[in-house]
């Protein structure tokens, strides 16, 4: 084994990656010549220093196995070089789900979570930022804020190498300004479009439109009495409230909220019934007359009949603080670093994540989400959701019943525009919440992840009616963790706007939306997002053959009139439906009712236990009933396509095949490159990167991916015909 | 095809008044009032609705319904009521004739003994219902008249364990006087009768008389059943000499004996045996006298490369003497040389190592590292079915009526059924990394060899070996790991018998089921049978209807004629495999072996099962409809393709055209 740690001697291959940028690999190049170990950089990334002969261990290899190489820490990540390619590491590089800005390997310094050192004798302790460190350490342990831990091993590093590094890993994780981050060198160097369409809710124009869209205009109006912040800077510059309220009323009234989030619109309902949110009163207003005119007005702009239900999610749902400490202890449960931590753990398992309330958090959130939806679906009651603070839990529930109601925020598109309204434009903090510069503690909590969380469950449930897969949602909370989007940086619009125009004083900041997914990814990862049930019966026009199918089905004796009783002795649950409701669909576009049961709510082991070795499914899991219904949803668009073909030679219309060119299902097995297939292992980690350890790496024997396509009626000749 | 027509006769849902049939038997059991027939009869003549497609609770009733009957206490975390109730209307709305309350649809043979009037029936989810009680010589069969859709219940009297009286003619409250029943199948079921005239005592008294006939000295329904499916006879599915032939045997190391051909070495054990082929009968007799029940090693599984084997037996008689046998520990030796690749052997103790050393006080005990050379013991910590049946207890208590909302996680914790299903599957997992990994062969056994041994074979076969993980290889493995190898079933389950603390019966079989579905959720697409096949087993394995799992051996078996005078449940599976099949089954990629993970960051509570009585949770959207969907979507279109290419061909054959045929499909091969 500690022949493998100094094996980098022999070896001087450097493995570059291609960074798209011809100057970036011009730039590596001659650092190839340079130095001989050096990481990639972004554009404005700088190293600041480098610990030599560093180990970086192999996860759960109680730290007995690892490679020897290069530790850098720059201004944007701690990276980790090494010329060592025989090693475990580069066993599974051909994974899905590389990111175009980082390496598997590397760490953000925005996604690190606590650093401990442990040092010569043993001792482990946390470093808190700003802390200055003297001694020198043993091994340091980065654990990551998306569920990772990362060991290097200083024993053979220098003394002052050691102290550097180790002190600059605590020092620029958690800067003392925002205008230190790293994402501020990278936007003044990087030349990101402003994307208007992300971006439309900071225009008139962009609510106009959505209210446009949900026939709220004549009862709500944008206001712009917040221009240029004057009023509030947690609240955007346009916001939507009731038509009755003139920017006068409006400026009387914030001074009474908390923040001065006072009530505005997100959401009217084809009923008219309206979802509003706002702050709580501050306790020294005139409580009653302000709130009962806001209301009225609501009441007034929502059809006027029914009084607006007000709920008052600090009363019903749990606390920042509360949810705070369960991300906290759901993490600490979620990753351990050696095997025998986690069997040790594994018989209270349970109990462990029952304590942690993780789950109860989540079905806490979806409970009051389901209850609004019902109110303003079947009472026609508008709902206002009132927090202290008006842009924590309502961001969360607003999002989510919106997502219940309205089949718009379930594509990829809506989502993320639902997102960039209810949480970023409406001032969620996320620097204060994801702990991006040195602040109180009390101030992070990883909400949007509880928000996300929340959604898979709705996937869970609902497998066909979102078009999103969990691995976009996974995606997401990694991007949060990246540190250098526009979407995810600030704490407000005014926030937003003052880190771009003043505090760089520069007019050329500008910074890339997480929506822009080619920033990170290749084209063929980005075809992991889509939901093959989803894009199936709601892209495509089946409605033909899937008659045809139900007639087929019954000619054939398979309906349930006619199963006679002697067949049919078993209970299954969804029974009724599993003989009678094949392709029917329901007559609701609202996703109700959401199970809320202790006993339905399941871990999101995707995002939570993804680097989990010991735990990881290998061949299996999630990720191979979603490539198997990839596969079939392929086979039947394929089918399909060849169909229309064939009706066409029937009617003697020789067209040629570039008429028909084939359909592009958005799957992964629309690719033609199967070489990506071939080289890549299934494991219920997918896509995200597995580590292969000793104890693993004999059990990996099942087939690439491209097994999948065995036998399968997937074509790819037409395409080529395309040209 | 006649026994086909005969059982289109009993249709569930043909209309009452086309074809009622008469049962005599619903004579039997008193009058009911005839306001009450007639309400009942209103009923029927309402339109349309009508319960689901199968049997039990109608999922309509839901608990979540804003009506006031709806039990307070178990659905207060409903969250969006009527839309909840309009989704499960809808999907019962179709169908145009309705069930009787008074007259249950009817098995071939089967006949109504009793009739109770006016009975309600207390369910715990959706609050009481009245309507008509019969039993039968098969099941309880119970149909609301205040409901509409009416509730049914449809149970076989097999899943009744325990029929108590509650209540007395003079209890005080409202629903105190009736019937109590204890199910096998995770549920107890309620009833309350009218407090006059002990209007309880014949229909419980029915109950007690059919739903135990062992007891009553009468036969199980199985023998009384004339149904019959058409398909291939199900007792035909498992032929020993096939299935050994399927796995290359017999062939240079191991032959096939019949030297338990009258079942006089081991009386639990099939006739047919694999043992190694350099072993002479004679001495097999020396070795089956130093294991318990003489049970001697025995082949259950060959790797079809490396020749590592799996065999299984029971525990050697070793006492506290520590006695040894020749014989043995030579037979042993034959079964670790039969496997040219390895110099070991493993031995796999299923139980605990303080069971197996207690087990020495009783005669047994477990084989000695130092008399049996090169073999490795190594004990796997399965607790005994007396432990297992105390688990199932408890989780029957956390999963009926209610679940504990705030703790559920830690409820299903401190029953440790989840634990007991990781460690059988981490044991198998361990048995098959050796078999594949090591190519060493194992000998599995625990005390006996017909519990916890045949838990691990058929795991770690499960495992090995992708044939198994089809609907016929799954039918193959249980006929021969279980039913062959003498599981006691009939101990097991208490079929027939009303001794419900029998501390003979424990759960071994579920558990098995239990770990196949944990496999089945970690590989989604590598088995061909679906959460469906595997509860219909487990329903069928109370019910009684089918002689599949009615005795404790072979022998036993052979006795009673089960194979002629019952029905196979695998005939009954196999005439609707559409029903069975899992849509995402690739066969391609799974062609090895399936390592599950054995940990409870893995394993999940199958709430499908144990929970299934519980309308909340049902899932909203089944995801098993829309990849049946899927697979059937597919099919359509591939028969309308080929349909269109011959018609095509056709064309361009006749008109002489170019003979540019439609080009073909052409999968693409890796």
């Amino acid at each position: 084994m500690a022949k493998r740690f100094m094996s980098y001697l022999n070896n001087y291959e450097v493995e570059m990656k291609e960074k798209g940028k011809a100057e970036e690999v011009e730039k590596s190049a001659s650092a190839f010549f340079e130095n001989l170990m050096h990481p990639s950089l972004l554009p404005g990334e700088q190293v600041i220093c480098q610990a030599e002969n560093t180990l970086r261990f192999a996860p759960y290899s109680d730290r007995k196995q690892g490679i020897s190489g290069n530790l850098f820490v720059t201004n944007f990540k701690v990276t980790f070089v090494t010329a060592d390619k025989s090693s475990y590491a580069y066993k599974e590089t051909k994974q899905r789900q590389r990111n175009k800005l980082i390496e598997d390997n590397d760490i953000p310094l925005t996604c690190i979570d606590t650093i401990y050192q442990v040092l010569s004798g043993g001792k482990k302790r946390a470093l808190a930022y700003g802390q200055t460190v003297s001694s020198t350490s043993k091994y340091l342990e980065i654990h990551c804020k998306d569920f990772r831990i990362h060991v290097f091993g200083f024993k053979f590093v220098a003394k002052d190498q050691n102290k550097r590094a180790t002190n600059s890993i605590v020092h620029h994780s958690c800067p003392t300004r925002d205008d230190l981050l790293f994402a501020y060198e990278f936007g003044l160097n990087g030349k990101f479009k402003e994307n208007s369409q992300r971006n439309q809710f900071y225009e008139q124009q962009g609510w106009a439109k959505e209210l446009k869209r949900l026939n709220g205009e004549g009862r709500w109006r944008v206001a712009d009495v917040n221009l240029k912040y004057h009023l509030s800077t947690s609240l955007p510059e346009y916001f939507v409230v009731p038509m009755q309220l003139t920017n006068a009323d409006l400026q009387k009234a914030a001074g009474q909220y908390i923040e001065k989030h006072l009530p505005t619109w997100c959401y009217t309902y084809k009923n008219g019934a309206s979802l509003v949110r706002m702050s709580q009163l501050l306790p020294e207003s005139d409580f009653k007359a302000c709130e009962e005119k806001m209301l009225s007005a609501i009441k007034q702009s929502s059809g006027g009949t029914v009084d607006v239900e007000v709920m008052d999610l600090t009363q019903l749902c749990p606390s920042l603080m509360e949810i705070r400490a369960s991300g906290q202890r759901l993490m600490s449960l979620c990753m351990t670093d050696s095997t025998k931590e986690f069997y040790s753990f594994d018989s209270s398992w349970l109990s462990r994540l029952d304590s942690t309330q993780w789950l109860q958090h989540v079905a806490t959130c979806l409970k009051v989400a389901a209850n609004a939806t019902d109110i303003i679906l079947n009472k026609t009651q508008s709902v206002a959701l009132k927090e202290e603070t008006g842009y924590d839990l309502s961001c969360v529930i607003s999002c989510l019943v919106q997502i219940l109601l309205d089949p718009e925020y379930r594509t990829q598109k809506g989502f993320a525009s639902l997102v960039q309204r209810e949480w970023v434009v409406m001032g969620h903090p996320f620097q204060r919440r994801s702990r991006l510069v040195q602040g109180a503690d009390s101030e992070q909590c990883p909400l949007f992840l509880m928000f996300l969380d929340c959604v898979w469950q709705l996937l869970q449930q609902f497998p066909s009616r979102l078009a999103m897969t969990e691995t976009y949602l996974t995606s997401l909370w990694d991007t949060q963790q990246l540190g250098v989007t526009d979407t995810f940086l600030f704490d407000s619009a005014w926030h937003r706007q003052r880190f771009f125009r003043e505090g760089g004083k520069l007019p050329e900041v500008s910074l890339p939306s997480a929506w822009d997914w080619h920033l990170q990814f290749s084209e063929e990862d980005i075809l992991l997002f889509n939901n093959p049930l989803y894009s199936l019966f709601n892209s495509y026009d089946l409605e033909n053959v899937i008659a045809s199918a139900k007639g087929s089905l019954k000619r054939a004796g398979k309906s349930a009139s006619t199963i006679s009783y002697a067949r049919s002795l078993t209970e299954f649950h969804g029974d009724c439906e599993g003989r009678k409701d094949l392709f029917k669909r329901p007559n609701s576009d609202v996703l109700l009712p959401v199970s809320t049961t202790a006993a339905r709510l399941q871990l999101w082991s995707q995002c939570y236990l993804r680097w989990c070795v010991p735990a990881q499914i290998l061949g299996g899991g999630r990720p191979a009933g979603y490539l198997q219904q990839c596969l079939l949803v392929e086979e039947v668009i394929c089918l399909d396509h060849k169909l229309k073909i064939l009706q066409e030679q029937k009617k003697q219309r020789e067209r040629g095949r570039d008429q028909f060119p084939r359909p592009q299902s958005g799957l992964v097995f629309s690719l033609e490159a199967q070489s990506q297939l071939n080289s890549c292992h299934l494991t219920s980690s997918f896509p995200f990167p597995a580590e292969v350890t000793a104890q693993t790496q004999h059990k990996l024997i099942s087939g690439p991916l491209s097994l999948y396509l065995h036998d399968s009626l997937v074509e790819y000749e037409f395409a080529n015909s395309e040209d | 095809m006649q026994h086909r027509l005969a059982l289109e006769a009993v249709l569930r849902f043909s209309q009452i008044s086309m074809d009622r049939k008469q049962n005599p038997g619903t004579q039997e059991s008193g009058t009911s009032s005839p306001g009450l027939k007639a309400a009942s009869r209103d009923s029927l003549a309402a339109p349309e609705r009508q319960a689901p497609g199968s049997s039990m609770e109608s999922p309509s009733l839901s608990s979540k319904g804003s009506d006031g009957s709806a039990s307070k206490s178990l659905c207060s975390s409903a969250s969006s009521s009527s839309e909840n109730v309009e989704n499960f209307e809808s999907k019962v709305a179709q169908e145009s004739s309705k069930p009787s309350p008074d007259q249950p649809p009817l098995l071939e043979g089967e006949t109504v003994k009793g009739q109770g009037y006016d009975v309600t029936y207390l369910c715990p989810y959706s609050g009481p219902t009245r309507g008509t009680l019969s039993v039968t010589n098969y099941k309880l069969y119970f149909c609301s008249i205040d409901r509409e859709p009416p509730l049914i219940l449809d149970v076989p009297l097999g899943i009744c364990s325990r029929v108590e009286k509650i209540g007395g003619s003079t209890s005080k409250g409202e629903n105190s006087y009736g019937i109590d029943i204890l199910c096998k199948d995770f549920r107890n079921l309620r009833f309350a009768h009218k407090q006059e005239n002990h209007s309880r005592r014949p229909i419980f008294e029915k109950i007690q008389q059919f739903a135990f006939p062992i007891t009553n000295k009468m036969p199980l329904f199985a023998f009384e059943f004339k149904g019959s499916y058409d398909t291939e006879e199900g007792w035909r599915i498992y032929d020993p000499q096939t299935e050994y032939r399927r796995q290359g045997v017999p062939n240079d190391g191991w032959r096939i004996t019949h030297v338990n051909g009258n079942y006089e070495v081991a009386d639990s054990y099939p006739s047919l045996l694999v043992v190694p082929k350099a072993q002479p009968d004679d001495e097999l007799k020396h070795v089956a006298e130093f294991r318990t029940r003489g049970r001697f090693p025995v082949l259950s599984w060959i790797h079809p490369e490396s020749q590592a084997t799996i065999t299984r037996s029971s525990q050697p008689m070793v006492g506290v003497a520590g006695k040894r046998n020749k014989d043995d520990e030579h037979y042993i030796q034959m079964i670790m040389e039969a496997n040219a690749q390895s110099h070991k052997l493993y031995i796999m103790d299923a139980r605990p190592s303080v069971n197996a050393v207690a087990n020495k006080a009783r005669g047994g005990g477990y084989e000695n590292e130092d008399s049996y050379h090169n073999a490795e013991l190594v004990f796997l910590d399965i607790h005994n079915i007396h432990v297992m049946r105390e688990s199932s207890r408890k989780l029957k208590e956390e999963c009926f009526p209610a679940i504990d909302e705030a703790h559920w996680l830690s409820k299903i914790e401190s029953t440790h059924w989840l634990e007991h299903i990781k460690v059988i599957l981490a044991g198998a997992v361990r048995i098959a990394d050796k078999v594949e990994s090591n190519k060493t062969s194992v000998l599995v056994h625990c005390s006996d060899g017909w519990d916890r041994t045949a838990q691990l074979t058929s795991l770690a076969m499960l495992m090995l070996d992708p044939y198994y993980r089809t609907i016929r290889g799954f039918e193959v493995l249980i006929e021969k790991e279980w039913v062959s190898f003498g599981h006691k079933f009939r101990q097991r389950v208490g079929h027939g018998e009303d001794k419900h603390s029998d501390d003979n019966r424990s759960p071994v079989f579920l558990q098995l089921v239990d770990c196949v579905w944990q496999m089945t959720q970690q590989f989604p697409n590598a088995f061909e049978f679906n959460e469906h096949f595997l509860i219909t087993i487990l329903d069928h394995l109370y019910s009684c209807l089918f002689g599949t799992f009615l005795y404790n051996c072979q022998m036993h078996a052979e006795k009673e004629k089960v194979k002629e005078r019952t029905q196979s449940l695998w005939s009954f599976v196999n005439c609707q495999l559409e029903e069975f099949t899992n849509p995402l089954y690739a066969a391609y990629v799974h062609a090895h072996v399936l390592f599950p993970v054995a940990s409870l960051r893995r394993i999940h509570l199958w709430t499908g099962y144990y929970c299934r009585w519980n309308p909340r949770m049902r899932p909203q959207e089944p995801i098993h409809l829309r990849n049946r969907e899927l697979l059937v979507l597919k099919a359509q279109l591939q028969r309308r393709v080929q349909e269109l290419q011959k018609e095509l061909a056709n064309k361009h054959a006749r008109t002489n055209l170019q003979p540019s045929p439609p080009r073909m499909s052409s999968p693409v091969n890796v």
